[in-house]
């Protein structure tokens, strides 16, 4: 039984996207409690049930290889969206496809598929040195010793553990310990890697070095990674692509830059002078600090370009030094947010 | 005095919410009693009387002692956690005594406890047993000797709770408690079917007066005893009553000393 | 090949929960100490209380001390090897079933195998101990068939009580409750039960099936009540396996009131 054109197009697309979601619709039965206490007498015998629409028919695909950061406020849709992902609920409607299975239908074969990290759930044992939940997993992957041996030494190596994993967990520093669970998470080599907060609570240094592993090992392995993040810094570090989903829809998917130029004209300018400020006015300019010799400012470049501001500056002023940048991507969400 | 019965009836309300937690302790309460009653009926059969207790007498005099044991009101629990989360600290700035907040808070819980508790057996029991082993009129004295023991109850526990100053885990000696209770305090069996030298010591311990005085009292009610029980857990209240407060205030002074 | 990857799974979860338990080493020794003291106690409870009454219906005091190693020994073994079979209800509650869902093993066998209770290990090793001295050498592979069957029919009773999760608030002190409830059962003579109680103990809830049967069977073997307890334990289990994988189904749609989503 031979497959069809378009079965064996749909194969090849499939083996192209490690996700793929068409039309998604997950809606929650929620029961409605009136105030006080008749609300409480009345919910118990005359129930009121509404349908909640946590996810409101979201597409897209996500390319093997692909570093997508998944973002929105909290109860968007973002992690019921996740878990349909990873077949742990089922859809209202829609299709889904997650390296070429439906979760809900192949859980158990897509668990070998995937990894997760999950900054506030952690996996490894508290108590012990990761070495052994390590094991552990390998069981539970059920890894051929040799293999896993090797693709140990690789992780460990590759994220600097070496001296960290005899010590029991609870011992370690968040950084150590973020960096051990997402080891914990890649020795059976899963072709896709959700990570839900990883570098929550961390300090700075720690944060880049583990935003700098996992650049590394999306280039070496291609593994798919999908990051949710608070931490705006992440996701500009990491992706290069961002859905933004808010009341269960999605209301951004693209580039950052590109929404960055999308959603907000504004820039900021940070200019030193030879000479004393004594003052500047155009259209759509806010000054943001200022000093005798300095001054902080930022424009909407949908009413007073870029060009003109320049020529305006250089015709008054001498200047020193001049630094131009976007807006902070943190503004550029909460702007999204606010809008939808 | 009237901050603390406040504080009574705001733990009152709160403990209304927890209703189903009282009733499912209620509910394995009644199974044991079930058990038991299946037990004395095959230890019955053929004899009317065991060292004066018939078996209605005998049931209804666990249901008394059941309904005491179990009111437990988890005051080892939060003080233990107090002391060793340091939240005491904060306890010490209220404008209210340490011991009487607690035992505000625990008479509260242990009594609505042993009242539902009590109900929901008495039902069991008098359906079972065809009536009541006790007398009406006798009621009120009951309860006074019934919250006694319950007070009783509340100061060994708390003397055990604030051993936390100096012990880890002050979960074992309260186990040590459960076990003597359970044992020299009559839970399971009046003290009657111990062996003379054991029943002998066990009548003039102290956990004997927080169980089973209180539960022979009720199924076969003597004024001059009522008096001398009534005695005894008073002398035994303000012994323990004492014990806390000194081992409380060598606490604090450790605290103060150390920075807790 | 599925049976034997089953039993290596357990196998290397319990040196995992072992670790863990030779990290704590302390608190693991004196948990287990414990239990074995307080099971003392009941050794001595009974033996005043026979020392005083003799019989009940048909037991002596011989007999309560093979009741008191088989549900020790069963209790204990679950504790050890399943020991996260009296928090299931939490488990579920808690929404920490969505950790064991999204990996490759069936999670119900590894919700139950990822904890180790310290004070099991006490009751195992008092109960190994007791049937030492109250059973005979001759009688000890069946006794061993016995605590098997009263395991599956412990951990049954405890998966049905903990899926209560699945369907119902307040279902965690609910299944602490049942389950303490079967437990007390188990604990008391099962010659008090006669008629219609020792029918619905043996027919509806089968409590009496944990350490009553057992203790019987040891006493007088009888292949039709070797053969009822197997019915039981594996009717149970079965049943037990049915209702928590409805329940996951219902998990699944996300629509449960009760969980922390």
């Amino acid at each position: 039984m031979g497959k069809s054109k378009k079965e064996e197009k749909q194969d090849k697309n499939s083996i192209e996207n490690a996700i793929e979601v068409r039309s998604l619709r997950k809606n929650f039965i929620s029961k409605h409690k009136e105030e006080g206490f008749k609300g409480s007498l009345k919910s118990i015998f005359k129930p009121r049930y509404s349908d909640v629409k946590a996810v409101d028919d979201i597409s897209f695909d996500i390319k093997r290889g692909e570093l997508v950061a998944f973002i929105g406020p909290n109860g968007a849709g973002k992690s019921t969206t996740i878990k349909i992902l990873t077949g742990i609920l089922y859809p209202t409607s829609g299709n889904v496809r997650v390296s070429g299975f439906v979760p809900w239908e192949k859980r158990k074969k897509l668990a070998f598929k995937i990894g997760s990290v999950f900054g506030q759930k952690p996996q490894l044992w508290y108590h012990l040195p990761s070495i052994d939940t390590f094991n552990l997993l390998s069981k539970i992957y059920e890894l051929e010793p040799k293999k896993y041996k090797k693709r140990l030494d690789y992780l460990v190596n590759l994220f600097e553990i070496k001296d960290l994993i005899d010590i029991p967990v609870r011992k370690l520093s968040l950084g150590q310990r973020m960096r051990c669970e997402i080891v914990g998470s890649l020795l059976h080599e899963p072709e896709i890697l959700f990570l839900d907060e990883p570098t929550i609570g961390l300090d700075i240094i720690a944060k880049q070095k583990i935003r700098e592993l996992i650049r590394e090992l999306n280039k070496k392995e291609k593994v798919t990674v999908l990051l949710t993040s608070h931490d705006t810094q992440d996701i500009e570090n990491l992706c290069k692509r961002i859905i933004i989903i808010n009341h269960g829809k999605m209301v951004y998917d693209g580039g950052i830059d590109k929404l960055k130029e999308d959603y907000l004209k504004k820039k900021i300018i940070s200019v030193k002078f030879e000479d004393e400020f004594r003052g500047l006015k155009l259209n759509g300019m806010r000054i943001i600090n200022q000093n005798k010799y300095s001054i902080d400012l930022e424009v909407d470049t949908s009413k007073t370009s870029m060009k003109k501001l320049i020529d305006e500056l250089m015709t008054k002023y001498e200047i020193a030094d001049i630094t131009i940048s976007n807006t902070p991507i943190e503004e550029v969400i909460a702007e999204i947010y606010k809008r939808r | 005095m009237k901050k603390y019965f406040e504080i009574s009836k705001i733990n009152f309300l709160n403990n209304i919410v927890y209703i189903s937690e009282f009733l499912l302790r209620a509910v394995f309460i009644l199974i044991i009693l079930f058990i038991f009653i299946n037990i004395w009926k095959a230890i019955y059969s053929g004899q009317n009387l065991i060292e004066g207790y018939t078996l209605a007498m005998i049931m209804w005099y666990m249901l008394m002692t059941e309904s005491i044991v179990v009111s437990g009101s988890g005051v080892v629990k939060e003080v233990n956690k107090d002391v060793q989360s340091g939240d005491l600290a904060y306890q010490l700035n209220k404008p209210y005594s340490y011991i009487g907040y607690y035992f505000a808070k625990s008479m509260s819980y242990k009594i609505i406890s042993f009242v539902i508790t009590f109900a929901m057996g008495s039902i069991l029991v008098s359906l079972m047993m065809g009536g009541f082993a006790f007398t009406f009129s006798n009621i009120p004295l009951i309860i006074i000797v019934v919250l006694l023991a319950l007070v009783l109850d509340f100061f060994m526990l708390l003397c055990i709770a604030l051993l936390a100053f100096w012990m880890e885990d002050t979960n074992s000696i309260k186990w040590i408690y459960d076990k003597l209770l359970f044992t020299v305090g009559g839970m399971l069996v009046p003290l009657e079917i111990l062996p003379k030298w054991l029943a002998n010591i066990s009548n003039y311990l102290p956990f004997s007066f927080a169980v089973y005085h209180p539960a022979k009292l009720f199924v076969n009610f003597n004024l001059s005893n009522f008096f001398s029980v009534i005695g005894f857990q008073l002398i035994y209240i303000i012994v323990f009553m004492i014990i806390s407060i000194l081992i409380y205030k060598k606490g604090i002074r450790g605290v103060n000393i150390n920075g807790g | 090949m599925a049976v034997k990857n089953f039993f290596k799974f357990i196998w290397e979860y319990f040196k995992v929960n072992l670790q863990s338990a030779m990290e704590y080493r302390t608190s693991f020794i004196i948990q287990s100490l414990f239990m074995i003291l307080n099971d003392i106690v009941w050794v001595i409870f009974w033996f005043i209380f026979f020392n005083k009454f003799n019989v009940i219906n048909n037991w002596q005091f011989a007999d309560i001390m093979v009741m008191m190693a088989v549900i020790t020994a069963a209790w204990g073994f679950t504790g050890v090897f399943f020991g996260n079979f009296r928090y299931l209800a939490s488990v579920i509650r808690d929404g920490q079933l969505d950790f064991f869902l999204a990996l490759p093993k069936e999670e119900l066998t590894h919700v139950l195998i990822s904890k180790s209770k310290f004070d099991a290990f006490g009751d195992l090793i008092f109960g190994v101990v007791l049937a030492v001295i109250f059973i005979p050498l001759a009688k000890i592979p069946l006794l061993i068939l016995l605590l098997v069957l009263s395991c599956m029919i412990l951990i049954g009773f405890a998966i049905i009580l903990g899926s209560l999760s699945f369907y119902m608030g307040s279902a965690v002190e609910t299944a602490e409750t049942g389950l303490m409830g079967v437990l007390s059962i188990a604990s008391y003579p099962f010659s008090a039960f006669t008629g219609y109680t020792k029918f619905i103990l043996l027919a509806l809830i089968p409590a009496g099936f944990v350490s009553g049967i057992p203790v019987e069977i040891l006493k007088n073997f009888s292949l039709t009540w070797l053969l009822l307890m197997v019915l039981c334990a594996v009717v149970l289990l079965a049943l037990a396996i049915l209702i928590f994988k409805a329940g996951v189904k219902r998990y699944e749609s996300g629509n449960l009131i009760n969980v922390r989503m």
